[in-house]
Parts: C-alpha cells; sequence; structure tokens
C-alpha cells in the first residue's frame, strides 16, 4: 500500500516537473531528485499550499529561468489540471460542461472588438449572432464557412489577447542595470602594463630565484553611455520597449550616459532626447567621446519595419559608423524587428556593415554582446570602405 | 573510540525552530567568545522551513530582501538556537578533547565570510603568504651573527621552525575552516555575496557543490567533510548571480515584515522599556509604515528596512520624559523639527525632502 502511494506520489511529481520544464521553467534532473529528497524527508506532504512552499523554495531563483510568475502560473495549472481530472474520476456528468464552456465565452468576450477591422472583407464579417441569423437564412452558404470563420476567430482573438504591461517587454529595466554592471567591469586599455606582484611571487616560489618580474595589462574600469535612437516614424512604436533603457539613465542607474536622437541616420545633428528641437554637432560630440570608456548603443530598426532598402540611409549609416568608431570602445545596435525580417532591406546592408554584429532587441543578444571583450568585437569599418 | 560513544549517546538536534530567543542579561544580550552578540530574531514559519529543509537536503540557502529586514541575523538566530539545545552536547565534546572543566557557554562552530568587492573565491578557502616566506627565507641566509643582533635567538629558533613547512604559511579562510572536519555541522554564512566580482559565485561551485578543496601551495587536500556546513548566503541583488550558482541553493526571499510582526519584534527586542511607552511605540510604528509605503513609489529611494527602525526605537526610547510629549507631537508632525530622528530613518538628503511633502500631498 505504502509503495503504490509513493509510487503515485513519485509519478505525480514527475508531472508536475515536466510541466514546469514545458511552461519555461529550466528545471534539471537534480532539481528534481531534490524535490524527491525533500518529499522522502517529509516536506511538502501537507497538501498542494505545501507542497508549492517547498517547490517554490527548491526552484524559484531570482533568474529569468527560474522566475517566480512562471513558477507560480505553472503550479496552479497544474493543480486546477489535477483537481479537476479527479473531479471528472468522481463525479464526470457535472465537470463535462465546465470544461467546454471556457471556449466558448472567449470569444465572445472578445467579439465587439473584432468586427471593425473586419468590415472592408465581406465574408469575414459576421459575428457570432450574425452566423446564427445566417445560419436559418443561407444555410449552404454558411455552413461551409463557419469552421474557416472559427479558425479566423482564433487567430485574431489571439492577437487581441496582447495587453502590453511593462512585464512583457522583452528587455526590463533589471536586464540594462545588469547589461550596464557588465560593461562597467574592468578592461585593458592600451598597450600600458603594471607590475603583477602576486604573478611574480608565483614565479619565485616555483623557480626558487627572482629571475624576472611579471606585468600585467593595467585595467580601467569606467564607462560611459551613449545611447542613440532612431526616431523615424516606422520607430515610434517601439518607443514604450525602450522605455527601461530611458528610465535607467534618468534614474542615474547608468552614469554617465546621454540620450541623443537622429532620424533614419544621423546627419550632421544629433537631437538630445527630452528635447528634441536642441541640436548638437555631432563633430563637437565626437571629440567628448572616449576611446576606452564610451559604449556607443544604437537601437534602430535600420528600415526593416517598412521593408524598404535605401541606399541613402545605408550611406548615410556608413558615414556616421566611420566618423564614431574610433572614437568608442563598443558598439552595440539593436534592432527591434526579428532577423528574418532585415533581408532585402537597408537592415542587412547596415548588418554587413557591422561586420554582422546587429542585434535583436532580447536580453540574451544585449547579455552576450555586454560580455564580449571589446577589443574583439570592434567594428572594422575601414574594411568595408571600398566594398 | 570514546568519543564514537559519546555521539551515540548524545546527537546534536539540527533542527531550527526559532523559538530560542536569546534573552538579556544584566541589560546586554548574550555575546560568543569572539564578540559577536545574539539579538533576539522571529523567522517566519515559511522562513524556518526553508532553513530546516535547507539543512536537510544540505544545500546553501540563499537569502535575498530588501536591505535591513534581517537576511544577516539569521545565520545568527540559527547558531544561537543550536548552541542553547545542544548545550550538553557541546559539553560533553568539549571534555574529551579537553580536561580542564569550565563553566562558560560552548558555543556551536560559526564562521562569517564577509564579502568585499575585492575578495576572492581563494580567500574564502585560505591565503598563502608567500612574500613572509620569502623573507624569511632570506633572512636565513643573511650572516648569523647580524640575524641574531637584529632578532634574537628565540625569534631565530621561531624562524627556523616556520621555514621548515609550507603549511605555516599558509592561513584558513572562513569558507576552508568550515570544510574541515567537525564533529557536527558548523554554520558558516557568506554576507552579501553580490558585493564581489561577478565571476566569484561561478569559482565557488566546486567548493559549494562537493565541499572539497585543494592548497597547490602547500600540496594539501581537505576531502568532503563527513559533517558538511550549513551554509547561508545573503544577497542585496546588486548584482544578477549567474545561473549555476543560484540552481545550487535553495532560494527565499525574506519579506518586509507586517505590522504585527514588527510589534512582536519590538517587545522582543526592547521589552518592559517599550512597554512603558505603549504610545509612543505604536504611532512610531504607525509613522513608520506611512514612511515606507510613501518612499516605496519614488524610484531611487530606498525605504528604510527593520534594522533602521530598531535603530530608530532606541532612539526613542532613550529620550526623556520631558521630551517624549514632544516627540509624539513631532511624529504627528512627521518629523519637521527633530532632525536627529528623522536621521535614524531617512538616509539621503532626497528622502528626507520627499517625506514630508509626500504627506502633504496625500
Amino acid at each position: 500500500m505504502i509503495s503504490s502511494e509513493y509510487a503515485q506520489i513519485d509519478s505525480l511529481l514527475l508531472d508536475l516537473f515536466q510541466k514546469m520544464r514545458e511552461s519555461g521553467m529550466a528545471l534539471t534532473l537534480e532539481q528534481y531528485q531534490l524535490l524527491r529528497e525533500a518529499i522522502s524527508q517529509g516536506y511538502g506532504l501537507g497538501g498542494w499550499s505545501d507542497l508549492k512552499r517547498v517547490c517554490r523554495l527548491l526552484w524559484v531563483k531570482p533568474s529569468a529561468n527560474y522566475d517566480a510568475k512562471t513558477f507560480k502560473d505553472a503550479f496552479e495549472a497544474f493543480q486546477n489540471n489535477m483537481q479537476q481530472r479527479r473531479n471528472i474520476e468522481g463525479a464526470e456528468p457535472e465537470e463535462q460542461p465546465q470544461e467546454t464552456t471556457p471556449p466558448v465565452v472567449k470569444p465572445t468576450a472578445n467579439l465587439p472588438q473584432i468586427p471593425p477591422r473586419r468590415t472592408p472583407k465581406k465574408t469575414g464579417t459576421p459575428s457570432a449572432e450574425a452566423s446564427d441569423e445566417n445560419n436559418t437564412q443561407v444555410p449552404a452558404a454558411v455552413r461551409t464557412s463557419t469552421p474557416l470563420e472559427k479558425d479566423h476567430f482564433k487567430d485574431t482573438s489571439n492577437s487581441n489577447k496582447i495587453i502590453l504591461t511593462p512585464q512583457k517587454l522583452p528587455i526590463k529595466l533589471q536586464d540594462v542595470r545588469d547589461a550596464w554592471k557588465i560593461l562597467k567591469r574592468p578592461v585593458p586599455i592600451g598597450k600600458e602594463y603594471e607590475l603583477d606582484i602576486d604573478a611574480t611571487l608565483d614565479l619565485i616560489e616555483r623557480e626558487g630565484i627572482f629571475s624576472d618580474v611579471v606585468m600585467r595589462p593595467i585595467k580601467v574600469r569606467r564607462a560611459e553611455l551613449l545611447l542613440l535612437i532612431d526616431d523615424n516614424l516606422a520607430m515610434v512604436p517601439f518607443f514604450a520597449a525602450l522605455q527601461p533603457f530611458i528610465q535607467a539613465i534618468d534614474q542615474a542607474r547608468i552614469t554617465p550616459a546621454s540620450v541623443y536622437r537622429f532620424t533614419s541616420y544621423p546627419d550632421e545633428y544629433l537631437y538630445q532626447w527630452h528635447h528634441p528641437t536642441k541640436a548638437e554637432l555631432i563633430k563637437n560630440l565626437l571629440s567628448k567621446l572616449h576611446q576606452n570608456r564610451t559604449i556607443a548603443l544604437i537601437i534602430s530598426d535600420a528600415g526593416a519595419t517598412l521593408g524598404n532598402y535605401s541606399p541613402e540611409r545605408i550611406q548615410g549609416i556608413w558615414k556616421f559608423l566611420h566618423k564614431l568608431s574610433p572614437c568608442i570602445r563598443q558598439l552595440i545596435w539593436l534592432n527591434p524587428l526579428p532577423s528574418q525580417r532585415w533581408r532585402h532591406t537597408s537592415a542587412w546592408e547596415i548588418h554587413k556593415i557591422l561586420n554582422g554584429e546587429m542585434l535583436t532587441y532580447e536580453p540574451t543578444s544585449l547579455q552576450t554582446v555586454v560580455k564580449q571583450n571589446p577589443q574583439e568585437s570592434k567594428i572594422n569599418i575601414c574594411q568595408i570602405l571600398h566594398p | 573510540m570514546s568519543n564514537k560513544q559519546i555521539s551515540k549517546e548524545i546527537q546534536p538536534n539540527d533542527k531550527y525552530t526559532g523559538k530560542h530567543q536569546p534573552q538579556k542579561v544584566n541589560g546586554d544580550y548574550s555575546t560568543d567568545l569572539e564578540g559577536r552578540v545574539y539579538y533576539p530574531y522571529l523567522p517566519s514559519p515559511d522562513l524556518v522551513e526553508a532553513v530546516n529543509l535547507a539543512i536537510a537536503l544540505e544545500r546553501p540557502l540563499l537569502l535575498e530582501g530588501e536591505p535591513g529586514c534581517g537576511k544577516t541575523r539569521l545565520a545568527s538566530s540559527v547558531v544561537y538556537e543550536f548552541t542553547q539545545k545542544n548545550q550538553e552536547y557541546l559539553k560533553k565534546l568539549e571534555n574529551q578533547n579537553q580536561e580542564n572543566h569550565n563553566s562558560t557557554q560552548l558555543w556551536w562552530s560559526y564562521y562569517i565570510w564577509n564579502i568585499k568587492s575585492t575578495t576572492r573565491a581563494r580567500d574564502g578557502l585560505y591565503r598563502y603568504d608567500a612574500v613572509a616566506r620569502l623573507r624569511d627565507a632570506q633572512l636565513m641566509g643573511t650572516n648569523p651573527q647580524q640575524l641574531r643582533e637584529f632578532m634574537g635567538i628565540v625569534e631565530i629558533g621561531f624562524l627556523k621552525h616556520r621555514l621548515q613547512s609550507k603549511e605555516n604559511y599558509r592561513e584558513f579562510g572562513s569558507l576552508g575552516q568550515a570544510l574541515q572536519n567537525h564533529p557536527y555541522r558548523p554554520i558558516l554564512l557568506i554576507d552579501e555575496i553580490d558585493k564581489a566580482d561577478s565571476d566569484f559565485a561561478n569559482d565557488l561551485l566546486l567548493e559549494l557543490e562537493e565541499l572539497r578543496f585543494e592548497i597547490p601551495e602547500t600540496g594539501e587536500k581537505f576531502s568532503t567533510p563527513k559533517n558538511k556546513p550549513i551554509i547561508f548566503i545573503t544577497s542585496n541583488r546588486e548584482k544578477p548571480l549567474p545561473e549555476p550558482f543560484l540552481r545550487r541553493c535553495l532560494y527565499f526571499y525574506v519579506e518586509f515584515p507586517q505590522e504585527k510582526k514588527l510589534k512582536e519584534i519590538i517587545d522582543l527586542r526592547f521589552g518592559q522599556q517599550s512597554g512603558n511607552k505603549e504610545e509612543l511605540v505604536n504611532k512610531a510604528i504607525k509613522s513608520f509604515y506611512q514612511i515606507h509605503d510613501k518612499l516605496e513609489d519614488y524610484p531611487g529611494i530606498r525605504p528604510p528596512g527593520t534594522s533602521e527602525f530598531m535603530d530608530f526605537i532606541t532612539a526613542l526610547l532613550n529620550l526623556d520624559k520631558s521630551e517624549i510629549s514632544t516627540a509624539l507631537k513631532d511624529l504627528d508632525k512627521f518629523f519637521c523639527d527633530k532632525l536627529s530622528l528623522k536621521g535614524t530613518l531617512l538616509k539621503t538628503k532626497e528622502a528626507q525632502n520627499i517625506y514630508p511633502k509626500g504627506t502633504e500631498n496625500s
């Protein structure tokens, strides 16, 4: 009896573990083992809330892969699922309708938002009630279209479900702060060296006599941010998503930093982000940058949103980068559009100018690029001088 | 042999309940041999469970939470409780090793490793003083006559003895000490791990996972001890911790105490003293929560934590009787006049400026 109970618990835990993994928790087998161990020692056996607490303790971490909210949602879904299943086993007729009702309710809730979009199309218009009417009037024509309709409904209702909340934006304030912390790490500057006492001592220890001093490159821990945001019309929808960067700078979490805007490509002037009418000559600005400190971050779709190919833009960007790159330590370009959309647009050309270093606007790409050694990733503009 | 017998007789009890609280003796809380003071600590039931789970699963417990909400204090609370519960066991153990009987209280082994921005993972394990060894070796090479004039015979004896073994030049850090063999499970606190370099936590992976380490300088190897240390790690989330490190820890977020809990904490900490000035304390708690809630909405300003509030209460309770009525009025006016009191809760100029304004608006 006891062993069968354990087997039952085990299978439950395994289900739970797999559900968690499916919903985006990057759990490893070791962590599953840990849970089993905890359970076998008597933890988390006092019901769902007890189990939830223990699982949270073992699995939730301050990291995107072990997010508390993901865990909570997944666990609740799993719990509901299990309880429902148990209820169904107990009393089938009662539970059956409940399961079928939600899908019916959802489309009607979304209905008011859909029709206006579809009015121009003749076939796609009818709402649920309308299709009911049609059902009675022209049975043959509508019956074939309803399943199709439903599919359409699903699609649109899904897209309608997207509610923009700050949590759902790809790069969060925390990501920006994390990235900045990494960027601020000490980096070697130039070719200057200093005495490495520890290594020298090690050497003496190893060789028994003092033969030579050991030198190491001087590292400096200073970074400045130059944030350049493209404000052409196609970029406007993305401004909300860029907010974490602006916020981090406004709250002085990134210092020193300056934010400028340009339209499509910077020509002669850059404009202050908060005062778009105040122009600054790029020539003046460049002299304020520091080769070993300044990190330039450009956020622009590079023409990928509209999907056009503009030689003028490419030329303009190329000229600007050519001027900018000798004055900075690192150049990061984030493009809010997915890379599939870059092809056949100016973005692809600019991507090539950047030595394939244009990145999508995602936390992962931000993380990887800030960890790169700046010396390696420095873009060699001169190579592209004569394409 | 006899050691084994003892451990059969009395097993150390390493289950944390949070029920043993230090009492004031002669107006002071008890201190251990190293002068660390143990204050009362009221853990939430969830936290108690987290501690016990970490002990049972032999995993480090990573604690995060608002500054000043008692992350660091937890470890000493556990130490205190274990000390109290296992006094008899500790005494017997001590008697085995040394014959002398003394009546002082014996403490559960407790190591603290305070992390600084320059701390490297190796520092916690050991330090090897190569410079000292080099100096000693060079001293030995000098003229014996001069050496005797410089150091004296006894010192030279020490010097010779020191030079004979490399081990005399290494010194264990807190982690290194905790990883040695103990008759019971020692407690290790790694405080503010996020202060260190971003690679720091990654460097600790092997030591935390397998609880063993090596000293290449002397060629010593320390295998996993039978009684693994109980490890608490605190972090203020200044830097993100690497995932492989997080995977190896249990994680607990220490919540800010609710009003009722805070009252309990004050009663426990200040006892009789606070009972006499009930009105003042209640008012202080109320205005404290007002401040806390207000400041939470302001970016870049840290709301005061429990530890700041304890300072604040201490300051209030130390007021003379005549000053109490003015203090009460002052609390009503949100510290418009008394700057010294305000300073215990609001630590920056910005916060001090915002606070009266924030309340006026509401």
